[in-house]
């Protein structure tokens, strides 16, 4: 087999990986529909105020 | 001891929809702040001339009958008579034999007594649809779980204390990619930072029943008991200071974390200097809803307040699974046909066996070798997603939330 072959022969392994993620990918988006403890956690209410500094220049 | 009604002396249930004690029996609608004071109303049911058992009385006659201690208190039911077991950190349970609400006073007065509480805002047919609506709705989640018993519902108040302060921290962040190091210098203010204060209860599903909106908290009355079950707190003042500091670590982390220009940051050096301290102790609602699938536990939150839902919801694995290997050997089927149609034919013919396109050969190992990398870390990814969305199942069952409900069900022994 030359490289050439040997190249095409890898991009043909790379895409039954990605394939293959993609389809865990896909059923973890559709089992975590029904899931609420990954939704994103928003800027707490007891939390009113907050100030902040960039000092990293001085 | 139940509160009774008025009108034809049966026990009455605190109804979020009305936001007053409703008479099962005869309609009677009452607002609780018209209704004497729990712990007189008590007092005066008793014989005035005796004075009512201390606790410690009570469980030092226990104790000299039996010769030992046990974390369990025996009531007797105000409305038939039946005795009435507690565990030590509740203060009201349901009467086993007639099933009206029993409230130990001597567990909520002096030190005890809440300060605040937040009534149920979310009725027990509200909590149920929603649940319905939002997580069990799905194709993959099991036909058994699309219908709930309503006796899978409860309603308990949860303990919490109160926090108010500030925080400051100087904190430094470095990028992990590079050298570079940004410093900040924040504050934040906390109000009514709230600190859960069940021991029995997971933390980690607790937590993200919040935001509870302590503007709507009203003073403490035993009327808002009616109905639901409740807990004392049992974490020492101390361990709840602790807590707080460290939610409020993560909080102001959380915020820093967002500032500096780069995502993927760390912090190096942070000096935080607390200033919290306590300011009640309040009991806010939520529904938990406890579902069995073939011997696995499913416990599911809802806010009282908001309705929030904290959960996810389980999924037929026989269904999930088969159309996962369905879908992995469609692809891979797909790709095998591509392959030998069109991939190897044009490998052959531009990629000769005499090694006449070196050049072109070489370029293309390098660029499938890139391809490969990007499709690996992709599986990768892919994985790592799917073990979150099981782990968060996980927290679903958790066995202590599950416990903590089901003895409120009279279920577990």
């Amino acid at each position: 087999m030359t490289h050439g072959q040997i190249a095409v022969s890898i991009i043909y392994v790379a895409s039954l990986l990605a394939g293959i993620g993609a389809v865990l990918l896909l059923f973890a988006k559709l089992i975590g529909k029904s899931n609420t403890y990954g939704e994103d956690h928003k800027d707490p209410v007891c939390m009113p105020g907050f100030d902040v500094q960039d000092i990293s220049k001085r | 001891m139940a509160k009774n009604c008025p009108g034809c002396g049966a026990s009455m249930e605190y109804d979020p929809g009305f936001d007053a004690l409703v008479c099962g029996s005869c309609g009677n609608i009452i607002d609780p702040k018209t209704l004497p004071d729990a712990d007189s109303f008590y007092y005066d049911m008793n014989d005035p001339s005796e004075e009512p058992k201390s606790i410690e009385e009570t469980l030092s006659e226990f104790e000299e009958l039996t010769g030992e201690m046990y974390d369990c208190h025996v009531y007797t039911c105000s409305q038939c008579g039946g005795e009435v077991i507690v565990s030590g950190t509740e203060i009201s349970t349901r009467c086993v034999y007639c099933g009206s609400t029993s409230v130990v006073f001597s567990r909520i007065s002096q030190e005890h007594r809440p300060d605040y509480i937040i009534p149920f805002r979310v009725s027990k047919e509200e909590a149920l649809t929603k649940l319905n609506s939002t997580l069990l709705s799905s194709f993959f989640v099991p036909r058994k779980f699309k219908k709930l018993p309503p006796e899978c519902i409860r309603g308990i108040y949860i303990p919490y204390y109160t926090f108010d302060g500030s925080v400051k921290d100087t904190q430094q962040q470095q990028r992990l990619t590079g050298e570079t190091v940004y410093l900040y210098d924040c504050r934040a203010e906390f109000r009514d930072l709230l600190v859960e204060s069940c021991q029995a209860l997971d933390d980690r599903s607790t937590a993200m029943l919040e935001p509870y909106y302590m503007n709507e908290a009203v003073d403490f009355d035993t009327s808002y008991l009616m109905g639901f079950y409740s807990n004392i707190s049992d974490l020492s003042p101390r361990g709840a200071h602790g807590t707080a500091e460290l939610k409020a670590k993560s909080f102001i982390y959380a915020r820093t974390q967002k500032l500096a220009p780069h995502t993927r940051n760390k912090v190096i050096r942070s000096t935080l200097e607390y200033d919290l301290h306590r300011t009640g102790y309040a009991l806010l609602p939520a529904w938990f809803i406890t579902l069995d699938n073939d011997g696995t536990h499913y416990t599911y939150l809802v806010n009282g307040q908001t309705g929030k839902i904290v959960g996810a919801a389980p999924w037929n694995k026989a269904a999930v699974t088969s159309m996962i290997v369905a879908s992995c050997i469609a692809v891979v089927s797909l790709l095998t046909v591509l392959y030998l149609k069109v991939l190897a034919p044009f490998a052959a013919e531009e990629f000769p066996d005499d090694y006449s396109n070196l050049s072109g050969s070489f370029v293309a190992l390098v660029l499938a070798c890139i391809l490969f990398s990007a499709a690996l870390a992709f599986l990768i990814r892919a994985c790592s997603r799917f073990k979150h969305v099981w782990e968060n199942l996980k927290l679903s069952r958790s066995l202590m939330t599950f416990i903590f409900s089901k003895k409120r069900q009279g279920g577990v022994k």
